[in-house]
């Protein structure tokens, strides 16, 4: 698993190295577009005139959706293709978006890698096709996040407000009231597993979309983004607000061992080991295709809160956007259109998904759905609710992929050796800004670190690296400068070489690739803030990290072969 | 006293024991993957992995796997078979003519190939795929066959194993005579060396076929579209629909689909061992 994550990191780190040198190749144009406003006329006569398009996509009905739109439009050709699930999606988009050809007119994309897109001037901004009218017909939350600056970068297609999805028939054995407050959910994640210790309240090994979405539930900000700066600061008081209460079920080893997503973890759901989810609305389509023990069991509460009051956050959720490569944008913002604004909705919703369009939140055949599997409560009266209840003002990363894809390295610590999460989160913060800063982004770590790693030297302010050493290798600019668009990508190339031979069989390599990365940010200044002896397995040599000699094995095993006779 | 000889080794009791272990280690993902491809995906969520639970779905497995999404696995395998008989062959081919080549002509800048080879086995070909994307995504070449076959036609490695195996195995009084018989160089080697080769190529044959068979992350980063997919990075596209909204789980063909991967190369294995053992230890006695 931890060679797929490095793999995944190195994908990640190729598609960052692309995404800047796109931004650079569009001329480096100001990241917020003035608001260019258009009509849907266009769109209507490219859906009439017919064409073809392509479509990536993994959601379960793209398929029914596609065969529907083609029926209702029949000069419409629409190539579905499963590129595939999230993270490889984006690699690939980023990757086709890189190499000038090869991305398809419209993909499906996260809210969370939306913004990833949005600033390097990837999509097509769908206010110049009118769409920006379609405001009112959206949920607050999913709208939020299909806009980036001015611009509108797709048309939400789901949501995933937060909610607390729960093993009644657990709950009830051991005489559980559902909680309403996050101190009562640690009390009955104390009380369930004293009772029985095969049981737990939930699980968690790490995952940074729960993280953000918990932080976000707690009124935490961490990341504000204007343009190409980045601020960083996990030490906010909302931030404080959920670590203090989840490190107690850390520490407390009250979560359930089972990496989400696992055979193990569907396993868990069904025969009661994991408890309870706090999870997107999107949630009971999973439980009914893939948790058949748990039929008739799970029930679904609000949210848990700190105070008492209704609020909630989104999880995951997804858009569909048009691709600026697009031979036919206004075609593919047809397609767009339908799908998440017309016919494609209901098929959505069939399949198990939950809307973001308030006609069909509000809807009662929707609202007062009893579901069998939930013994038939209407479960979408509380998700609803919860679609109400989204705290606003949250933002992204302009690289949350990879971010996400460091978090294990960094505060997934916290939760391998059950140490603070403070302490991990402030590892990861440093890790977001570092990499921000090598890949053109003035990132700052904002605000004191609330915790610091056990002997960590200086706070965050002054590891605050937002200028280049002019004297460093090193020559990427703190903004784009498309004059040496090609430094950057190299940069990042040996930053993936090095998460790749890190995982090799071979041991650490004695390679040179960790100084090659170790640019502006280690080279400089935010090394200096990094716990005395630095890296584990590194010592220092100058400004610089070098491999000890120990830390590493040589990649030529045995003695020195000679050349064959 | 038992008496020990030559063909009666004495046994270890220790080294049979640790044999004996390592043969579980070794048995154990498979036993479990045969064991959890005969279940359907809901009773591979309600059964222990190690023991069979629900009905025998092997069969029907079999069947799903090969019409899920239009039959698309079928697609994958043969997209497998042509990157390895096109990628592993090729690199086979080159690796045995300049592996011979190098070992038994004597030319300038010789020694200066071999340390270039023998570089290159030292870097994992998984650190190149990213360098390699962006080459080949400036020539064109990105999400064609193309983009996994020509990284696949080089073995450093095969290079060096022919060399050392064509220094020791071919005599150079053997081609001498052939010379003075007439024969010229390109016949020698297509009529006199390929013979003597043949223990080596196998092997050589065997590495880049597993090699390619296995190869995940070039194609993973280069290839697009799920047409052409091997079957590596489509069982994990497969493997990754468990994930996250709208999660589609089917672990059951994800683990008959890993089954039926393995299976050829088991069968490659069983048919071409006999001349992997005589490759691996020729030259080990001096005639």
């Amino acid at each position: 698993m931890s060679r797929f994550r490095t793999h995944a990191k190195a994908a990640a780190a190729v598609v960052l190295a692309a995404a800047l040198a796109v931004g650079c190749s569009s001329g480096g144009t100001s990241s917020a577009p003035a608001a260019a406003t258009g009509t849907q006329d266009a769109v209507d006569a490219a859906l009439k005139a017919g064409g073809e398009i392509t479509y990536w996509s993994w959601t379960p009905s793209a398929k029914d959706q596609v065969a529907a739109f083609q029926k209702e439009y029949p000069n419409v050709k629409v190539n579905y293709v499963n590129a595939g699930t999230n993270k490889e999606e984006y690699t690939k988009l980023q990757n086709a978006i890189k190499a000038g050809s090869g991305a398809p007119d419209v993909a499906q994309i996260e809210y969370y890698a939306l913004p990833q897109f949005a600033l390097t001037d990837s999509l097509v901004d769908l206010n110049s096709y009118g769409f920006g009218s379609f405001e009112k017909d959206y949920s607050a939350s999913t709208w939020a996040q299909v806009k980036n600056g001015n611009g509108l970068y797709g048309l939400p297609q789901d949501s995933g407000p937060m909610a607390l999805f729960y093993n009644k028939e657990v709950f009830d054995k051991h005489g559980i009231a559902v909680p309403k407050t996050w101190a009562e959910y640690i009390e009955a994640a104390k009380k369930l597993h004293a009772a029985d210790p095969t049981k737990y309240i939930t699980s968690d090994t790490g995952d940074p979309g729960f993280v953000l979405s918990m932080i976000w539930q707690a009124g935490g900000r961490p990341f504000t983004v204007d343009g190409r700066n980045v601020k960083v600061n996990f030490g906010d008081a909302g931030t404080k607000k959920w670590t203090a209460m989840w490190d107690q079920l850390i520490q407390g080893k009250l979560l359930a061992p089972v990496k989400e997503w696992s055979d193990d973890w569907f396993r868990a759901l069904g025969d009661g080991t994991i408890s309870s989810l706090v999870t997107g609305a999107w949630m009971p389509g999973n439980f009914i295709s893939s948790v058949p023990g748990g039929a008739g069991k799970w029930a679904v509460a609000p949210m848990p809160t700190y105070d008492g009051q209704p609020v909630t956050a989104e999880n995951g959720g997804s858009t569909q956007s048009v691709i600026k490569q697009s031979k036919n944008p206004a075609l593919a913002a047809g397609f767009v259109r339908w799908l998440n604004h017309a016919g494609g909705v209901q098929p959505f919703i069939k399949s198990g998904g939950f809307p973001s369009t308030t006609a069909d939140l509000n809807s009662p055949a929707f609202v007062d759905e009893a579901v069998p599997y939930f013994g038939g409560q209407k479960i979408n009266q509380v998700l609803t609710q919860a679609s109400k209840d989204v705290a606003k003002g949250w933002t992204y990363l302009p690289y949350q992929t990879y971010a996400n894809s460091v978090f294990s390295d960094t505060a997934g610590k916290a939760y391998l050796n059950a140490t603070p999460l403070d302490a991990g989160l402030a590892a990861w913060q440093q890790a977001i800004v570092d990499y921000g800063n090598q890949q053109g982004f003035t990132g700052r770590a904002d605000g004191p670190p609330t915790a610091r790693a056990p002997g960590a030297g200086n706070p965050a302010r002054s590891r605050v690296a937002s200028s280049v050493p002019s004297s460093s290798t090193w020559a990427g600019p703190s903004t784009p400068d498309c004059t040496s668009p090609v430094t950057p990508l190299r940069t990042t190339a040996a930053s993936a070489v090095t998460s790749w031979t890190w995982s090799g069989s071979w041991g650490r390599p004695c390679s040179a690739t960790r100084a090659a990365t170790s640019s502006p940010a280690t080279a400089g200044k935010t090394v200096s803030g990094r716990s005395p002896t630095g890296p584990s397995g590194w010592t220092r040599r100058g400004t610089a990290w070098s491999p000890t000699a120990s830390a590493c094995t040589s990649s030529s095993r045995g003695p020195t072969p000679r050349v064959p006779r | 006293m038992a008496t020990f000889s030559v063909t009666r080794p004495r046994k270890s009791r220790v080294l049979t024991a640790g044999m004996a272990l390592y043969l579980i280690y070794t048995l154990l993902p498979l036993v479990w993957l045969v064991i959890n491809a005969s279940k359907t995906q809901p009773a591979l969520f309600s059964t222990s992995g190690l023991s069979f639970g629900g009905p025998f779905a092997l069969f029907d497995n079999i069947g799903q796997t090969f019409t899920y999404n239009d039959g698309i696995f079928f697609r994958w395998l043969g997209n497998t078979l042509l990157y390895v008989v096109v990628g592993a062959g090729g690199a086979t081919i080159f690796a045995t003519a300049a592996g011979y080549g190098l070992a038994k002509y004597r030319f300038p800048g010789r020694r200066g190939v071999f340390a270039v080879v023998l570089g290159a086995v030292a870097v994992p070909p998984t650190a190149l795929a990213v360098p390699t994307f962006l080459m080949f995504s400036k020539l064109g070449l990105t999400n064609t066959p193309l983009a996994v076959i020509i990284p696949s036609l080089i073995s450093p490695f095969g290079l060096y194993l022919i060399w050392v195996y064509a220094a020791d195995a071919i005599p150079d009084e053997l081609l001498e005579a052939a010379r003075i018989d007439g024969a010229g160089e390109l016949r020698i080697f297509l009529t006199v060396t390929l013979r003597q080769l043949v223990p080596g190529i196998i092997t050589v044959a065997l590495f880049t076929m597993v090699q390619t068979w296995n190869n995940y992350f070039l194609p993973l980063i280069m290839l697009s579209e799920p047409k052409w997919y091997p079957l590596t990075v489509g069982l994990n596209q497969w493997s990754a629909q468990a994930n996250g909204a709208g999660a589609q789980p089917i672990f059951n063909l994800v683990l008959t689909g890993s089954l039926l991967t393995i299976i050829p190369l088991v069968v490659a294995f069983l048919l071409m061992q006999r001349f992997w053992q005589s490759g691996l230890s020729a030259g080990s006695v001096k005639q």
